[in-house]
């Protein structure tokens, strides 16, 4: 290989990205060649003295810098399904005739009006009068180290801190009972505040959108389970 | 906690755990801000508002990529537009927080001239390398800081820019040539000798 080459392959061979065949042959080129030796040594030092910069940190009241902004200025997740809504009703149309434009806006205004109407009168909720009390558990092996088990889901707004399972006879059977009414309601156990495990125990799974599922449990009525 | 399980509970309204991601990636997104604008103050603004635009936003998170690959994205299109509007000035004179003492003054050109072994510190050497990077056109600049600043991989970089991973590699090569070009004009030769 001539030393143009070498001096391409050079910039991959710092990086170790070269085969074997093209490593051998630039090692061996290497130790014959001062100038390409020299090229070598003023990559490595580059990319040496860059890896070295000290990390710069952010101050230490950054994140409670930026949670305030976003609770001063009311800063909220968009809502991607109006913007999806938005967006098909602001696509400019292409120049037709007339009458299909006004077929195709009075086509989406209908749909618009379906989902605004659907938005806006949701049929009146029924406060149920009477709740059961749902008794959960969880069996952990004696090899795992876990220190608490809590429950978190719709009924407790998903807070981990809310509902803690207790093992008071050390039998490794963590439990905890909460007063439910009936109602449809998706949960998951978090071991040690971290770890979020879905109940093996459950009758039925829906998938969560990121990757793992969320035990789901069906109250139909007041007796306690 | 979980990062995937933080952002499901955001969606559903519990925007406290929002700041357990911050609190995991505000180092990362600030070094890249700093690096890119060589300014303490332009980075913190760059990293506010990539995480305020990334809250805004959560909903368009795909869970399929690393949090961290979206994170870079918004920050590099925020700083993208700012260099665009040129309200970014890298070359403004800021102190690199590289040393205990290096509060007072902003770095000057190392003069070489009186000095016939031409040695520079490690603090001269940082500086010269960052006005170096400044001097970089941005595309250039964004690869430098990602490969060799950042310490990502080629697929990470590649994900990041959305090009592929050959064209990353062809842009570092490019990237590293100019930057020793750079380093030569700045450092008037002191640097790799």
């Amino acid at each position: 290989m001539d030393c143009i080459k070498i001096k391409t392959l050079l910039n991959e061979y710092i990086e170790q990205l070269t085969n074997e065949d093209s490593t051998n042959q630039i090692k061996e080129h290497l130790r014959s060649c001062p100038s390409c030796q020299q090229e070598y040594q003023r990559l490595q030092k580059l990319i040496s003295s860059l890896r070295s910069f000290t990390p710069q940190e952010a101050p230490a009241d950054f994140t409670e810098k930026v949670m305030a902004k976003i609770a001063q200025e009311k800063i909220e997740i968009d809502p991607s399904f109006w913007k999806e809504i938005k967006r098909k009703i602001t696509v400019p149309l292409p120049s037709l005739p007339s009458l299909r434009v006004m077929g195709v806006s009075s086509a989406l205004i209908v749909v618009f009006l379906f989902f605004a109407f659907n938005y806006l009168f949701k049929p009146v909720e029924i406060i149920p009068l009477c709740s059961a009390e749902v008794k959960f558990s969880l069996r952990v092996g004696d090899n795992q180290q876990i220190h608490t088990i809590a429950i978190a889901g719709d009924f407790n707004n998903w807070d981990p801190q809310a509902n803690i399972l207790q093992d008071s006879d050390g039998d490794g059977i963590w439990t905890a009972t909460l007063k439910l009414p009936p109602g449809r309601y998706e949960y998951m156990f978090v071991l040690n505040g971290e770890k979020w495990l879905p109940d093996p125990n459950a009758l039925r799974y829906v998938k969560d959108g990121f990757g793992n599922r969320n035990a789901i449990l069906e109250v139909n009525n007041c007796s306690s389970t | 906690m979980d990062e995937l399980k933080i952002i499901e509970l955001c969606l559903l309204g519990k925007t406290q755990y929002f700041s357990r991601l911050i609190d995991n990636y505000q180092h990362m997104i600030f070094n890249l801000a700093y690096r890119m604008s060589n300014n303490l103050q332009e980075a913190e603004d760059i990293a506010q508002e990539t995480f305020i635009k990334a809250f805004q936003h959560l909903n368009h998170f795909n869970p399929n990529y690393k949090f961290s690959t979206w994170l870079y994205q918004i920050a590099l299109n925020i700083m993208r537009d700012k260099f665009k509007k040129k309200e970014i000035h890298p070359y403004s004179l800021d102190t690199p927080k590289e040393g205990a003492d290096t509060e007072s003054l902003p770095p000057e050109p190392a003069d070489h001239t009186h000095n016939p072994e031409c040695i520079l510190t490690q603090k001269e050497e940082t500086e010269l390398i960052q006005r170096a990077i400044n001097a970089l056109p941005l595309k250039y600049k964004e690869v430098i800081i990602l490969r060799h600043i950042q310490d990502l991989s080629y697929l990470e970089i590649a994900r990041i820019l959305k090009l592929p991973e050959s064209t990353v590699k062809i842009r570092l090569f490019r990237a590293r040539e100019q930057l020793k070009q750079e380093i030569e004009k700045e450092g008037r030769g002191c640097f790799f000798d």
